[in-house]
Formats: C-alpha cells, structure tokens, sequence
C-alpha cells in the first residue's frame, strides 16, 4: 500500500513540477519525505487574498489516496473555512464513511480520485467564496457575515503581511 | 535529486516561466546563476526585476540563492508573480498616469469617473482615505471648509464623522453603486419637489445646507447677465421675457432633452428656482453633500479633475468648477463631485435591495424605518395627487418629452407621474412670475392593485396575507416579488 501511495505521490509531484497549476505550487518540505508537501498558495486575483502568499503543509497518511490528506497554512490566515491554527476544513478533505458533520453528503467527501491539484483548486476556491454553514472559524465567519467590510479590511491586511514577510 | 549534484555546474537548463497573468514562456540559464540573475533576465519595463517573485515547489525563491540550492531542473516551471510589496513605487507611476489620460479622456464623464477611480484605487490613496483623521485634517487646513463647519454644525457633523467619509469613499471607487445613487437621487429630488410642501423643503434645505457649501466652493459670484444667459441656457430657456409684460409663453421645461451634451445624471442639476446653483453635473442638484467637499480630495490633473468635481461633463460649469478652492487641496486634484455627491443616496439600501434612499442623501434617513414610512406616505399622497390629475392630461404640454423615466419610481413602484414644474425659472423670474402655470402631463396609470395583481396574487400564495401590506411592498420595490418579500420580511 505505502509503496502504491509513494508512487502516485511521486507521479504527482513530477506532474505539478513540470507542469504547474495556477495559484499554486507545491513541492516537498524534505526531499526523502513524499509524504508531507510544501505549498504556496499565490492569492487569486480579483479576491480578498489577491497579492498574498500563503503557505502550507499537506500532510498525507500512508492510506492514502483511501484516506484524504490534511492541510495546515503555516502563513497567518483568516478565513471562516480555515482553523484558527490554519488545519483546513473543506468538505472534501472529510475521510470518507464517517459523517461527523452530519450533513455532507458522500459525494462531498473524500474520494481516491482527487489529487493534490483537484484538492488545491478547491482550496483556492475557497478563499474566494467561503461556505459559511460549517465555519471553522466562527469569529472570522461571523464578521464574514455581519460586518464584510471589516472581514475585508482584516483579510487584505493579512494578505499584505504574508507577501511581506516572503 | 542527486542528478542535479552530478551535472556540470555550468550547464544552462531551460525553463518554464508561468506569470501570473498571460501565457506562459521559456528561458534559459545556467544552474549555478542566482535567483537574482534569472530575475534581472525576466524583468520588463512594466515589472523590474526588484519586484519579481518567483515561486517553486511550494517555496518562493531568495535572490541570494542559486538555482541549483532548488534543484531546479530542466523543463520545470516556475510560478512568476508580481510583487505587493513594491506597490510603494508604483504608486508614483500611477499617480502620474491617470494625468495623461485626463487629457485624452476628454469630453465624456465617464473617462473621468474611470480616472478618478483609478485614483481612487492606488493604494496610497485608499491607505490615506482609511484615515480618517488624515482625511479631516486635509479638509481643516483649508480655511474656506473650516468656516463652512464652523457656520454650519451640521456639515461639521458629516465632516467629522468617519464612517461617513469611508462610505463616501468607497462609493466613489464604485462605478455601479455610484450611478444608482445618482439616478435614485434625481428621483427622489423629482419626487419631493411634487409633494405639497416640498419644494419649499427643497428650497429650505437648499438654503441651509448646499448653499453655504456652494458659495465657500466658489468666489462669490454677482449675478451677472452673462452668468443668467449661461443658466438660462442650461435650461432650455431660449426665449426671454419682455420686461413689464405678461409673459403667457409657456415655461422652458428644464427636464427637456438639452440641446447640448448633458449627461443624464446632470437632469437635477439645473432645478428650476434655484439660480446660481452652480455645478450642474452629477445630478447633485440638492444633495447637501454635493457641495462637495470631497471634490478635491485628489484626483487627476486639475483640469478634467475639477471639471468632474463641478459639472459631471459639462463644459460650461466646469469654468465654474475650476474656482473651487477645495480643488486646490490636494495639489490642485479634484475627484469627482459626482462620485462622492451621490452618496447620502445610496448609501443605506433599504430592504429588499430597494435602494429608496433617502431624497436628502442624509445616510440616517434610509436607516430610520419612521422616515420610510413617512415617505411611503408621501409616496400615497403622491399616487391619489396623480389620479385627481389626470382629467387635466389636456393640458398642452409640448415642451415636455412624453415620459420622464428618471423621475418616475421614486420608491421604485410608482407609475410615471404628472410633473408640475411650476417654479420660475431663474432667468425668466421676474415677468414671469405671475406665470406660474404649469405644463403637466400626466400618464394615466392603472391603480396599482391592478397593475400587481400578479405579483400579489404570488405573495398571497406564498402566505402574506395582509393585502395592503403586500401592496406597499410591492410598491416600495417595484413591483419586484423576491424584494418585496425581503422588505415584507424587515417590517
């Protein structure tokens, strides 16, 4: 099995190498470690989080691609899908099976066939249009919802800080 | 990994480079060249090297390292993103920009509006709007704004308020929000001017708010003739009156398409009665903010800056404009009358996205639920004013253009009403005063009942039971189901 995960790990990161996506890019935090990524995320443009970078760890389990990888930013970041230590909580990084929600739907959850790419647009996704109904962060999703303009100030602000301290 | 140690230090490798925005390229350097190098090698006139940044494999680049510390190899692709950081240097670039477009941007309002949002945006602009107290410092330096708030607490109210100025601001920076506003405005104007009393309104609040701005906003002006020709001029009034006679020639219509560019939102500007108002552009016409002391706050190039500040694009105010002293605040810039003017409108949208606002512009009017009400109580008043109107739809009414949309709708809903433009001209005042007879055309409408019939019928469905309420709703927007159920819902 970890020998099947190292392989398609590798094959992805050969891929996203040679051929990166825009908005991110990714590589290994240690060169002897597969399983535990670097990424940059570059803030989309025409959102809140344009101009800023975003750094994060995606850590992946040994099952994988049974089971989803996590994902941590490393970088300051303030959003209501987002932990206030930076785990990302999006719907299909939820391991399958197991509906601790109690709402999402199987299809929403985690499936082999997602890649880091397909995990990583979603992501960026994301940062654009946050899903308020399960907020990770409940202070940043309330002021997401009640007072945008100071959620939009704070963001922006974050998102100048992180490009400043690259 | 251990490729990249074997190979020869010297070799030169291709890449892919990936900007941020456009397609992507290749280029070719050497492994042991430094991040700064192969930056030095990408910039362009538009993108100096000092602020690129380049991304790979999760990590950005330092300028210090070599490539080979990535072990970056050939055919890989690097992310190219442009700097925020260095937005600081932009910053005198843009500033310098937006003058040269000033200057082709020529005779039409939007080119300015555009440029002064382009202004707006730069982020030295917008970091110093942010500040409040920057921004009323700016203003309390000038002398001629500090005497306006000392003589008028309530402009020094506005003026001191920050969340005001902030709004203000970022209405300026928004094209749509800022043309609903103004077109809201000029309704709401319209429709005060009709309701029994409130012209006198108008004429008061004229008195007590816009005209100590305008007259600080200018040097004092004598009525001159020439002054009179030009307002005449502005509306429609081509024929003057034989001085001592009775002048039974019907009044200019104000309202009329002009014979020259005027842009649509300016239709308020020249209110009829009100000589001398100065800026006719914008629609401002009787928004106390459009003496506007925002005006100057910036903004491009004097010239098409204060033709914005006062007249929106017309030429013939904006001689008048160009004597605004607060143009002079912020090394001779204006931004836009225009955008900042037509805040108070929208400002607060009421419920169920129907932007009623409030006729003054006054930001606490649209939030202030009794004051809505009030209005929809105009709104009434207004609706059986029209019906009693309508047996006189005989009237000759030639100078008048057959629908007047802008003024319809003050509350969204209402039929296109009967205009009574029963004010004396300034120019024509004096012998035609006695003449005050009004050209008014009224469109026969269908009571609303009738005309949302549908819609009511859909509210019914959907268990709003209480008829009227339904009607006023729908009144209030439009006749638009989804908002009057959102304005149902707020009541």
């Amino acid at each position: 099995m970890t020998d099947h995960s190292t392989l398609l790990l590798k094959k992805q990161l050969k891929e996203l190498t040679k051929r990166p996506v825009e908005g991110f890019s990714a590589g290994l935090v240690d060169d002897n470690n597969i399983f535990e990524w670097e990424i940059m995320i570059m803030g989309p443009h025409d959102t809140l989080y344009e101009g800023g970078f975003f750094r994060a760890i995606m850590t992946f389990p040994t099952e994988y691609p049974l089971m989803p990888p996590k994902m941590r930013f490393t970088t300051d970041i303030y959003h209501p899908n987002v932990y206030p230590n930076g785990e990302v909580c999006i719907s299909i990084l939820h391991p399958p099976g197991e509906d601790k929600y109690g709402y999402e739907q199987a299809s929403e959850r985690w499936s082999p066939v997602h890649t880091v790419e397909t995990i990583l647009i979603s992501v960026i996704s994301m940062l654009s249009s946050p899903n308020d109904e399960s907020p990770a962060n409940i202070e940043a999703a309330k002021e997401w919802r009640e007072n945008y303009p100071s959620y939009k100030k704070k963001v922006q602000r974050i998102a100048r800080r992180s490009a400043e301290e690259m | 990994m251990d490729e990249s140690e074997s190979t020869a230090p010297q070799q030169a490798i291709v890449l892919t480079i990936r900007p941020s925005s456009g397609s992507t390229f290749t280029t070719a350097i050497s492994t042991d060249s430094t991040v700064l190098q192969l930056k030095e090698k990408l910039a362009t006139a538009d993108l100096p090297a000092a602020s690129i940044r380049l991304v790979y494999s999760g990590r950005v680049l330092k300028d210090d390292d070599q490539l080979s510390v990535y072990s970056i190899m050939e055919g890989h692709t690097l992310h190219m993103v442009k700097s925020a950081t260095n937005r600081a240097n932009e910053q005198a670039v843009q500033t310098v920009r937006p003058n040269a477009n000033s200057n082709a941007g020529g005779p039409d309002g939007f080119d300015e509006q555009a440029m002064m949002r382009s202004f707006l945006e730069n982020p030295a602009i917008r970091d110093m709007m942010s500040n409040p107290e920057m921004l009323r410092r700016v203003m309390m330096s000038n002398p001629q704004t500090r005497e306006v708030m000392e003589n008028n607490p309530e402009v020094a109210q506005m003026l001191n308020d920050p969340a005001f100025l902030r709004q203000s601001l970022d209405m300026a920076r928004n094209p749509k929000l800022m043309k609903q506003a103004l077109r809201n405005n000029d309704r709401a104007l319209s429709n005060m001017e009709m309701i029994p009393g409130g012209f006198n309104h108008l004429r008061r609040m004229y008195h007590n708010v816009q005209e100590p701005m305008e007259a600080s906003r200018s040097a004092p002006q004598p009525s001159t003739d020439d002054l009179n020709e030009r307002f005449a001029a502005r509306l429609n009034a081509d024929t003057r009156p034989n001085a001592g006679t009775l002048n039974n020639t019907a009044l200019p219509n104000p309202w009329a398409p002009p014979p020259r560019s005027n842009n649509a939102t300016g239709s308020m500007g020249g209110f009829p009665g009100m000589p001398g108002m100065g800026g006719n552009g914008g629609g401002m016409g009787f928004n106390p903010f459009a003496g506007n002391p925002f005006a100057a706050l910036g903004g491009p190039g004097a010239g098409a800056g204060a033709g914005a500040a006062g007249a929106g694009s017309n030429a013939a105010s904006g001689a008048q404009a160009f004597q605004n002293p607060f143009a002079a605040l912020m090394g001779g810039q204006g931004v836009g009358g225009q955008g900042v003017g037509g805040q108070g409108m929208g400002g607060q949208s009421m419920g169920g996205g129907n932007q009623a606002g409030s006729p003054f512009g006054f930001p606490p009017m649209g939030n202030n639920p009794e004051m809505f009400q009030q209005m929809m109580q105009f709104n009434q008043m207004m609706r059986q004013m029209e019906q009693q109107q309508q047996p006189h739809t005989s009237q000759p009414s030639s100078q008048l253009p057959p629908s007047m949309p802008s003024f319809a709708n003050m509350f969204g809903g209402f039929p296109p009403v009967a205009h009574p433009s029963s004010a004396t001209t300034p120019t024509a005042s004096s012998a035609s005063a006695a003449a005050t007879t009004a050209a008014t055309p009224a469109v026969p409408t269908q009571p609303p009942e009738e005309r949302f019939e549908m819609q009511l019928a859909s509210l019914r469905d959907m268990g709003f039971s209480d008829n009227s309420r339904n009607l006023r709703a729908l009144l209030a927007s439009g006749g638009d189901v989804e908002s009057a159920i959102e304005f149902l819902l707020r009541m």
